[in-house]
Formats: C-alpha cells, structure tokens, sequence
C-alpha cells in the first residue's frame, strides 16, 4: 500500500486496535484481493450491508483511476471512513477529495534513496541546503 | 535569514518566540480541557504523583488532540517560515511530552532526532509550557560536537547507542521562560537530566519540513500537509 508493506495480520491489529480507539467495535472483516485498488468488495458488501463505518488501512489503498474514484464517492460518501495509520476519519465527497490529495501529494514526494541513508551522507544533504 | 543560517549551519539551534502568543494560548487552555487541570501548575502537580504507566497513558490519550501540531505552527509562523516556507509537512500528533521529577526518571536517552527517520531537513521546535529555572529542561549540544561525537559513534558501528551518555559527560539544561521555544535540526544532540522539583516538567514538540523537500522513512503515517 503505498511505501508500506504490511502483512495482513498486521493490517488487522492496526486496524483493530484504532477502532477500539474510536469506540468502535469491528462487525465484518474484508478481504480486498491483491493487484487492485477498487475496493470493490468493499463496495459490493456494502450495497448489501449498508454500512454506517468503514475502517482501513491508510490513505495509501484508495483507488488511483478516475473513474474508481467517482465510483468510490458514488458509493461509498455516506459512510464515515476512518484511515488508522494516518488516524484520521470523516465523511462525504470533501473528506474523500481531500485523502486523494493528499495521497498523491505524498506519492510524487522525493524520497532519500536507501543507498543515501548512513549518518554521514544524511548529514551531507543537510550541510547542502544551507548553501 | 539569520535563524535560517543559525539552524542549519551555525550552533545547530536556537532560542525562538512566539508570533502568535493567543494561538499558543488556546492551545494550553485545550490542553487542560483535555485534561480536566485547573491550571498548568494544577496539572504539572497531578502528574508529579502518578505511576509511570499512568503519565504514559496520559500522553497517549493526548494524540487525540489532533489540532496541537498545527496550533504550535501557527503560533510559531515565523520562526517555521524561516526556516521552511509557509508550505509544509507537518508532525500529525504533536508529542506532549510529560518528565517526572527525581532519579531514574529520565525519559529519554541524549539523542539525535534523525534517529527516527525523518529528514535531514525537518526541523523540530520543542517549548515547555512554564517557566523552565531548574534543571528540568533540555540541554543542547552545538553543531560541531554533534558531529564529532556522530562520527565518532559511526566509527564504532552504532549511532546513538548507549555509548552516546559516556561520549557527552555532564551537561546542563537550558532555561526557559514559557512561550520561549528552542528550534533545531536533527543533527543536534539533546537530552535531559533527573532534576528535583514538586512539579513534573510538560512541554511539547512538533517536527516539520518544507514541501519541496525529499521524505525520508517518515511518510503519512507521521507526517501531513499544512499551509500557514
């Protein structure tokens, strides 16, 4: 999801344990299928359960493609959506707009290569932007 | 400019204020809504006698105070503008950070705030929310010595390890009226000492970055955007 990778145990104690956070108690458990980014179990469950809240993981699952997008503000706008690695929540298209934004906001940062990252180099790149 | 220059290349840090002192001010009084305190004092009286376990479980329900990062950053404009631009990520959960008074105490090791995986270019501001006349501030390690003991540590295979408390000696915390904050880069050594006092030391800190600049391993989990 994004730069994480989290075993699915771990998606399920993260999110358990903000729920719990939230004063919520955690009803049905979805798998999504790997390669996507529909949530469309999710969606499809939905039509049928009619959800009222919806926990994942981060900001990181929603879907990129627009018309996924539109789908998920169809769908999904009157249920309040929690993000528990962010640990943020809300509801509606605004709320939704906004993880997107941030998400891509997020996506296209630089990130300091692994192959840059011992004390001294790190320390280099700090030594080179005050010049 | 001057600060610019100072925390980036100079000292390391240095001592900054408020531009927006009813900000911060709303901020405290949050605070101690959150907490059900009368006062600062009230509140630091209360802490100074609870277990352990139950000053950490404080500090834990006060992540829920969702808008402390961003109320410290407003109240901080100018000082983060200067050092960052007006377009930023900013720490999602500030750390109200709560030391008990006497021996064995101590928090936290002397450490470099790079530890944790933020960026070579995320500053952090830390501000005790009272009057600081003892010893139960942070006490600062200037640029130069960082680096020397850094290295030196690097050349013995672990950067801040144990062995950091030996390389430092004695040191002493600053001084600090409320409203004063410390701004300072990642680099900088810091840490704090047992300190005797009837009261527990709180203060808060918050870490952010310019927009333009690259992540390190910190990412949405830790970090998000913010416009002053």
């Amino acid at each position: 999801m994004g730069p994480y990778k989290i075993p699915s145990n771990a998606q399920n104690m993260v999110m358990n344990n903000f729920a719990q956070r939230m004063n919520k108690k955690i009803e049905i458990v979805i798998p999504e299928p790997i390669l996507s980014d529909k949530l469309a179990t999710t969606q499809w469950l939905h039509e049928e359960f009619c959800f009222t809240d919806i926990f994942l993981c981060t900001i990181y699952q929603l879907p990129k493609l627009e018309t996924d997008i539109q789908k998920l503000f169809e769908n999904l706008s009157s249920v309040e959506i929690y993000f528990a690695i962010e640990g943020i929540n809300g509801k509606g298209v605004k709320f939704l707009e906004d993880c997107f934004k941030e998400r891509d906001l997020f996506a296209q940062m630089d990130v300091i290569p692994e192959s840059d990252s011992n004390w001294p180099d790190l320390y280099q790149r700090l030594k080179k932007s005050s010049v | 400019m001057q600060l610019n220059k100072t925390i980036r290349s100079g000292a390391g840090f240095d001592v900054v204020e408020p531009s927006d002192m009813t900000t911060l001010c709303d901020f405290r009084d949050e605070l101690l809504k959150r907490t059900g305190a009368n006062s600062l004092d009230d509140l630091r009286g209360k802490v100074s006698q609870m277990p352990n376990s139950e000053v950490n479980q404080t500090m834990v329900n006060l992540l829920g105070f969702t808008e402390a990062s961003s109320l410290i950053a407003t109240a901080f404009s100018s000082t983060i503008k200067a050092l960052c631009g007006d377009q930023l990520l900013l720490q999602r959960r500030a750390n109200i950070i709560m030391n008990l008074p006497g021996e064995n105490q101590r928090r936290q090791w002397p450490h470099y705030e790079m530890m944790s995986g933020i960026s070579p270019t995320t500053f952090t501001l830390w501000m005790p929310l009272h009057d600081i006349d003892d010893d139960a501030g942070i006490f600062y390690v200037e640029k130069e010595e960082s680096n020397h003991i850094m290295r030196e540590e690097y050349s013995r295979g672990l950067v801040n390890s144990p062995q950091i408390t030996e390389l430092l000696g004695d040191r002493t915390p600053s001084r600090l009226k409320y409203g004063q904050a410390i701004a300072f880069n990642p680099f900088i050594i810091h840490g704090n000492v047992a300190f005797v006092s009837k009261l527990a030391r709180i203060a808060v800190s918050i870490r952010f970055q310019s927009i333009s600049d690259p992540i390190h391993q910190k990412n949405t989990d830790y970090f998000k955007s913010f416009y002053l």
